[in-house]
């Protein structure tokens, strides 16, 4: 029998205490030793997030913030929000574990109007707990990422802003924020009730069909997810391609030069060349309009990227010099993930066909 | 005596792409296509590291800056 995990459905607390016991208090050092990765892109280490919004709470004398981010702005992963309507206990759970941990009762969370419902109600059947703000996710692309998430929160439009010092060091109202994805908080969930860090949610989207999202364990390999011979696009529109013969586990993508990052996984139904056209298309029409070098860039580097994919000459050279200009220019790293998105399809596109009796992993260069 | 600004960042929610910061220091930063400011010497969102015999004009571009996009980092 499997033990319980991240996806059983568990529709009330009642069921939610059954399927995987009462919580126990959780420290940083539980959460290091774990290996606790973010869940929302960065994979950064919560333990070291943890610590930095710990110190920051020290120096500057102020009470920190805890930010659960369920706003899961990437169409490609659903996970997300597959998660907060099967188990927000599990969600809150880790939200408590947190927040208490840095012993502050200021708690947020942010969702979609999909699972809205489902956290009012879970709220509704949580007793003896500080309360949680609960809030609606901004639409658009950007709006997930951790500086237009605090923005949000304060009334002023959800696109990110620039600052000298990190959330972790000063956001929402000038305190120590943590801001964390909603799968990472169940992961700390598990932990309280001493369960390692061996899963990770995947959305997995094979040709037209929309995602499918599962659970499955970290050392899972790419080819029992997808099918093999396929370029496969890892992380999303901020992702990394990789070409038809690689393989690794999930948790040793760094092999293919990639990230699970949001675990949204995608075999396209046509060809790498025309699927990054369309993601550049959504990337360029996804931009917060404000930083020159991106909303003016980001089409720019579309519209290049079609002229290479029709053969124009001379085109691959605006592609290379356009995604050149991107990284470190702008408010938050929408270029950068735009840049790198490209860089790797070129490298899948520019790869030689499959070798027959090739190592079965094969190396990307960045 | 006020400490010596070890590197420059763009706050380009600012920028407006005036370009007089690459025009007072263009050993550091070169104009894009569209005229706001590039470096090879790494990303300006988080600052890039100020050559001695930069730390003047840079001081007069973050002065001079109509958006008061230029930002002096003293370091870590």
């Amino acid at each position: 029998m499997t033990r319980p995990g991240l996806l059983d459905p568990a529709p009330d607390v009642a069921a939610h205490l059954r399927r995987h016991g009462s919580p126990r208090p959780v420290t940083t050092l539980q959460i290091a030793h774990a290996g606790i990765l973010g869940c929302g892109g960065g994979e950064f280490p919560l333990a070291a997030k943890l610590t930095a919004v710990a110190d920051a709470t020290a120096t500057r004398g102020r009470t920190p913030v805890v930010i659960g981010n369920g706003a899961e702005t990437d169409p490609l992963s659903r996970k997300d929000r597959v998660l907060l309507r099967t188990a927000p206990h599990l969600v809150l759970d880790g939200l408590d574990a947190v927040a208490d941990l840095l012993r502050t009762e200021s708690r947020h969370l942010v969702v979609h109007d999909d699972a809205f419902a489902s956290l009012v109600r879970a709220l509704t059947e949580r007793r003896g707990r500080p309360p949680v703000a609960l809030h609606h996710a901004a639409p658009g692309f950007v709006a997930g990422q951790e500086t237009a998430l605090i923005a949000a929160l304060t009334g002023r439009p959800a696109v990110p802003f620039h600052s000298a010092e990190r959330p972790t060091r000063r956001g929402l109202g000038g305190a120590p924020t943590l801001v964390v994805n909603v799968e990472t908080l169940a992961h700390v969930a598990l932990l309280s009730r001493g369960r390692p860090f061996t899963t990770r949610l995947v959305s997995v989207t094979l040709g037209p069909t929309p995602p499918r999202v599962l659970a499955v364990p970290r050392t899972t390999r790419l080819r029992e997810l997808v099918p093999p011979r396929r370029p496969v696009l890892i992380g999303g529109h901020h992702g990394t391609w990789v070409d038809a013969d690689a393989d690794a586990p999930l948790d040793r993508l760094d092999r293919l030069g990639a990230r699970l990052g949001t675990g949204a996984l995608l075999v396209p139904a046509t060809d790498v060349a025309s699927t990054t056209a369309a993601l550049l298309d959504r990337l360029a029409a996804e931009t917060a309009g404000r930083c020159g070098p991106c909303r003016l860039g980001l089409p720019a580097l579309a519209t290049a990227w079609r002229r290479f994919i029709a053969g124009a000459p001379g085109a691959r050279d605006d592609v290379r010099a356009f995604a050149g200009l991107l990284p470190g220019r702008g408010a938050c790293t929408h270029p950068d993930g735009s840049a790198r998105l490209v860089a790797s399809a070129l490298a899948v596109i520019d790869a030689p066909a499959m070798r027959h009796g090739a190592p079965s992993e094969v190396r990307r260069a960045s | 005596m006020p400490r010596e600004p070890l590197a420059m960042s763009i706050d380009f929610t600012r920028c407006a792409g005036h370009g007089g910061c690459i025009d007072l220091l263009p050993e550091l930063l070169t104009a894009d296509p569209w005229g706001y400011p590039a470096s090879a010497a790494g990303p300006l969102r988080s600052g890039v590291p100020l050559p001695p015999e930069t730390i003047r004009p840079a001081r007069e571009a973050a002065r001079l800056c109509p958006r008061a996009a230029v930002l002096l980092d003293a370091g870590r």
